[in-house]
């Protein structure tokens, strides 16, 4: 488990407003997801959800989760767009992973009339060591 | 810890790694100790299951490896093969002005020609047959022709394609002519010894410093021990990529290196965009890539191949989030696909360093106000091709909302612009990652000399597309096997 209790209560509230058709199994998704990048990479992730979850406290005071979808979504949109580089940074790319843990399973292949894999073939769930975070220096 | 003794250690299992195993064969049959390392795990055919969730595991960091200003992401492919068992197969030779303007003394397109030619031989690199061409190619044929662009058929390293699609999962049938199905079992017949799993940290005159790692499930088991292993070696090949080997080369700390180690650094900038069709197209099916137009690569140093990504790629590439994502997502079926990319220059500022104590490589790379310029006209030109082809909707980051409506079509270069390409907003991708190692004759301004031999130790050479002294223009698969060709000539020169 890579997400934290709050990280996981603020990751849902966000992906009920980006894949508002995602359900439950999708955080699920997201957090192997995460948990199999670099450690430098899931910081930077978890740094960006932390801020993201209170900063809205400092206009609505809420923070994300307890805000309304539409000012949820607001929010996300000033995000998106906004002058801060690093905000646009984050958003997008944890928007990415929600894309990518929803698209990615075959949850939401019937709703495109995906077929999916051509191949019948077992799922590949055991992830490769990343050399670099389990070794000790060179 | 063990220290067996080879002649040979190549770093890495790529287009460079697998090319110089092969020609390593008729010596290895009589006598010559070859070791092939490759830090990623041995996976066969077999493993690929085509599903984007599961294949993230064949690439570093997911295949989303970013640069720290999160401008690109790169791809690569972290398996026995390199890249080359996730690569769609185009196999491009290097263009002859190209090969003139790099101006390395010795490489020549007289001294390349044969080279090429052996080599498409070797992996059957041909222009498709009619009933490989999916409907996304046909439409985009159809499309740029309207256009008044030309349309030139690529060529694609396979033999046997069964049109299973998914190439950039691995191929399925086996059919893709990778260094995993050709030329690294043909030196293991040789008796080549293949270490999967085996990261390599540092090298110095006469030894590498590895460790194997655990074999993920479903790979092929260790024949090692886990843990630290140290091999001697009398010459030493790093054909690790572009990203990989001036990063191993700076954690060797190695004497009197070049002060160009990791510079120059190019990666072919790219961006996927698509358009609807009233018809489904389903760009999944049969194989994704036939045709190319280079028509703007003098005037604006961007190239347009077709292309196809699966459900969760697409989603990302496609601008949006919420209803209004979900409506455009819901179009898949009916979506083509263009890849648009960008031959970026070779700077001094680019580079790949070494991560201290880890040796990670860190991509400093500076997406340039020239790429933007050419990645919007790319986003452009792929819209009229688009709507030329009859879709109704495009989806190009760069316009407003990420989309063009067909009653829009008229107003392109207005819509698409440079101030609309948002940094940290669009994140354009590379699966072609160069220099860093460039080659050329004077210890300060290159790294190694035009046979990949480092400067300054001769027992160590580099092969792969690390040696490119600026960009490629094209694909630059076929051009790192040429290469990595003359760097076995000299190398077999120096062993006998």
């Amino acid at each position: 488990m890579s997400f934290s209790e709050r990280q996981t209560h603020f990751f849902r509230a966000f992906l009920e407003v980006v894949v508002p058709e995602a359900n439950e199994d999708v955080v699920g998704v997201a957090d192997r997801m995460v948990s199999s990048k670099p450690a430098a990479i899931q910081k930077k992730m978890r740094l960006f959800m932390f801020v993201a979850n209170i900063l809205p406290f400092f206009r609505f005071f809420r923070t994300f989760p307890s805000l309304s979808v539409q000012k949820r979504e607001r929010f996300l949109r000033w995000l998106a767009t906004g002058p801060v580089g690093l905000f646009r940074l984050g958003f997008w790319g944890l928007r990415s992973v929600a894309l990518l843990a929803f698209y990615g399973d075959e949850g939401s292949w019937k709703g495109l009339e995906y077929g999916g894999p051509i191949v019948d073939r077992p799922r590949r769930l055991d992830l490769p060591v990343d050399p670099y975070d389990t070794l000790g220096d060179a | 810890m063990s220290s067996p003794e080879y002649d040979v250690v190549i770093v890495g299992s790529g287009a460079g790694g697998g090319t110089i195993a092969k020609r390593l064969a008729p010596l290895i049959e009589k006598g010559l100790r070859v070791a092939l390392l490759e830090s990623g795990p041995r996976y066969d055919r077999t493993y690929f299951n085509q599903r984007e969730a599961d294949m993230q595991s064949l690439f570093w960091e997911g295949g989303a490896w970013l640069n720290p200003e999160g401008t690109l992401q790169m791809v690569a492919g972290r398996m026995l093969g390199g890249s080359t068992p996730v690569y769609t197969g185009v196999t491009f030779k290097l263009p002859d002005d190209v090969c003139r303007e790099w101006n390395v003394p010795t490489l020549t397109v007289e001294d390349l020609a044969p080279r090429f030619s052996r080599l498409k031989e070797e992996v059957g690199a041909a222009e498709l047959p009619p009933e490989r061409i999916n409907k996304n190619n046909e439409l985009f044929a159809a499309g740029a022709e309207a256009c008044g662009m030309k349309t030139i058929k690529l060529e694609i390293n396979v033999r046997g394609c069964k049109g299973y699609g998914f190439c950039n999962l691995g191929c399925a049938s086996g059919a893709k002519q990778s260094t995993l199905e050709v030329q690294i079992p043909s030196a293991e017949e040789a008796g080549l010894e293949v270490i999967h799993n085996c990261h390599v940290r540092r090298v110095e005159d006469g030894r590498v410093h590895a460790e194997v790692l655990r074999a993920p499930e479903g790979s092929t088991p260790n024949e090692r021990p886990e843990g630290k292993i140290s091999l001697s070696a009398r010459f030493i090949v790093v054909s690790a990529g572009a990203c990989s080997t001036p990063a191993l080369l700076a954690a060797s700390q190695l004497p009197n290196m070049s002060p160009t180690l990791g510079r120059f650094f190019t990666v072919h900038p790219s961006l996927t965009v698509n358009g609807t069709h009233p018809e489904i197209v389903d760009s999944h099916l049969n194989f994704p890539k036939a045709y190319y137009v280079d028509d703007f690569s003098k005037s604006h140093d961007v190239y347009l191949e077709t292309a196809f990504y699966y459900p969760g790629v697409t989603a990302k590439n496609i601008d949006g989030f919420g209803v209004e994502h979900l409506r455009r997502m819901k179009k898949y079926r009916h979506m083509m696909a263009i890849i648009l990319l960008n031959h970026d220059a070779a700077t001094y500022e680019n580079r790949v360093a070494a991560e201290p104590g880890t040796g990670r490589p860190v991509l400093e790379y500076q997406l340039s106000e020239a790429s933007i310029r050419s990645l919007v006209q790319g986003q452009r030109e792929a819209a009229r091709v688009f709507f030329a082809a009859g879709c109704t909707e495009v989806y190009v980051p760069s316009a407003p909302d990420g989309m063009i409506t067909r009653d829009q079509k008229d107003d392109i270069d207005q819509l698409v612009t440079v101030e609309r390409y948002q940094k940290g907003r669009i994140i354009s991708s590379s699966a072609h990652p160069q220099g860093g190692c460039r080659m050329g004759t004077d210890a300060s301004d290159s790294v190694c000399d035009p046979y990949g031999v480092v400067h300054g130790q001769p027992w160590l050479r580099v092969a792969d597309a690390s040696l490119f002294p600026k960009s490629s223009h094209v694909n630059p698969y076929l051009t790192v096997m040429a290469l990595s060709d003359r760097v076995a000539d000299r190398l077999i020169d120096d062993l006998a």
